[in-house]
């Protein structure tokens, strides 16, 4: 019986522990593992003042398809010193990168400037009509905006977002 | 039966009752006996034979110390009852301090609900240059006198340190040196009220005064004050405006109705912050502080001109046109058309 037992949880820790070892994923430059996902988009993209309080107002739009991620920020926001945060799906990575100490970075070059139509703002937000305008048209696009690669978890797929911003009239 | 049963459990507990008994009596013998040993009391340390002192600087040790601002010691001291009392005290400081530098007559015991009680022990303190000295009133062997230091202008940058002396009726003296401490060469001004429309037009460049505010009518109707100022305040109730900074230059779609003097061309810095709350700044809340390193270190890289929806608890770093000066700001409170704001500055 107490031999049974032995076995019972001898067996599982042996299979466990050859399965660990397999798992051995390569790294990276970075040294970050390189998985098989090959998902590649980014899911968010905020912007925070020197006073490491956000300037965004609503939710950023992303257009994975045209990869696009459009930022709508507050009226009289300063853009020469920011610090992006880009969030990206699971194990991607981003270049170039945002530094961790002293992350600050212009993107006054991402500005936006378009005419605004009826129904463009809904209570102090953009609305997707607007959105959706500003990206059916990558002419208009300034060519100064800030661009970032994503580069998906198997390092297989890269993708370039265009990061603009748009800022909202006087509320 | 019955009877004989009752004997034999009455006979058991006597029994028991005679052992513990003896067990009693043989522990508190043997505790009378080490209780005996310990008869004689023994002093740790050497005695004190003669007047000793002792010395704690009360401000904390890492808070700046800034031109007219306290800085609070307490200066204790003591001999034996037979040998006399205590007649005077005094301190020297290597720099004399600023009007209010004094001893505080009264000795303090903490009461049992953490209550500080004052007791009467001396007459009011004499401070003549750099030297403070008070005399006893009561006839005393032990005190402690809280002494106030205020840092004067002249000490701005320098280092101060402080003889403590004290003498006994049979004529003891006792001395303890304190320091040196490290005098802040910021000006700090609290709790200035703006308004908008009104006191609007602030200053930094102030000969010792952190910040001075003018008003409309100050400045119109001496011009020639325009040269000084460095920053308009303005309110505006939209919320992605509300309480600004401006300086000359900034952008005119971002202060609507805001109409500079005429000739305001000082260039000013500014950086917004948020949430950096300054000990001194904030009337005593919080526990960070603001010193000279700050400054020094500071980076205006990618300064604006102009500062947007500023709230309380909020700030600025802010550096003069002529880079002369730097200054932080911080918003003790922010209602509507005005703000209450407190100010260090650092002359470069």
């Amino acid at each position: 019986m107490k031999k049974n037992i032995y076995f019972i949880i001898l067996i599982p820790l042996l299979l466990f522990s050859i399965s660990a070892c397999n798992n051995d994923f390569p790294i990276d430059e970075d040294g970050l593992l390189i998985t098989d996902r090959a998902e590649c988009y980014v899911s968010n993209f905020e912007l925070l003042d020197t006073d490491h309080q956000t300037i965004r107002v609503g939710n950023s739009y992303i257009d994975t398809l045209a990869q696009v991620a459009i930022a709508y920020v507050r009226f009289g926001s300063p853009l020469n010193k920011l610090w992006p945060q880009i969030s990206l799906c699971e194990d991607a990575k981003l270049t170039p990168k945002i530094a961790t100490v002293n992350g600050w970075t212009d993107f006054s070059g991402s500005k936006m400037t378009i005419e605004f139509q009826a129904g463009d703002w809904s209570s102090g937000n953009a609305t997707t009509q607007l959105s959706e305008r500003i990206v059916a048209n990558p002419s208009a696009f300034p060519t100064t905006a800030k661009k970032y690669t994503v580069i998906s978890g198997n390092r297989k797929i890269k993708k370039e977002y265009t990061f603009l911003i748009v800022e909202r009239p006087l509320q | 039966m019955n009877r004989a049963y009752i004997n034999s459990t009455r006979m058991k507990k006597d029994n028991h009752m005679n052992r513990r008994l003896t067990y009693i009596l043989t522990l508190l013998s043997l505790s009378f006996l080490l209780g005996s040993c310990d008869d004689e009391i023994v002093l740790i340390g050497e005695s004190v034979t003669k007047l000793s002192n002792d010395c704690i600087k009360r401000t904390l040790p890492y808070a700046p110390n800034i031109a007219g601002e306290e800085i609070e010691f307490a200066y204790a001291m003591a001999l034996p009852a037979d040998l006399g009392k205590l007649t005077s005290a005094q301190v020297v400081a290597s720099i004399p301090g600023a009007d209010g530098t004094r001893f505080d007559p009264n000795s303090y015991h903490t009461n049992a609900s953490g209550v500080d009680i004052p007791v009467r022990v001396a007459s009011e303190s004499t401070t003549s240059g750099s030297t403070t000295s008070i005399q006893f009133t009561v006839d005393t062997c032990a005190s402690t006198l809280r002494y106030y230091y205020v840092v004067p202008e002249q000490a701005k940058g320098q280092e101060i340190t402080f003889t403590f002396s004290v003498k006994a009726s049979n004529g003891q003296t006792a001395e303890y040196k304190m320091g040196p401490y490290k005098i802040s060469k910021m000006d700090m001004t609290r709790n200035v009220t703006l308004s908008n429309g009104a006191n609007c037009y602030l200053s930094f460049q102030e000969e010792s005064q952190a910040v001075k505010v003018y008003s409309a009518s100050e400045v119109a109707a001496n011009p020639s004050l325009v040269s000084k100022i460095d920053i308009v305040y303005a309110y505006n109730s939209n919320a992605d405006l509300t309480h600004g900074f401006f300086a000359a230059g900034s952008p005119e779609a971002y202060r609507p109705g805001v109409v500079f003097p005429s000739g305001f061309s000082n260039q000013t810095k500014l950086i917004k912050e948020y949430g950096l709350r300054d000990r001194q700044l904030s009337n005593l809340q919080y526990s960070h502080f603001i010193d000279d390193l700050d400054f020094q270190e500071l980076s205006m890289e990618g300064a604006q001109n102009y500062i947007l929806v500023l709230k309380e608890e909020g700030g600025a770093w802010i550096e003069t046109g002529d880079g002369r000066y730097r200054a932080f700001v911080f918003v003790n409170s922010a209602p509507a058309n005005g703000l209450t704001i407190s100010v260090k500055r650092y002359k470069m």
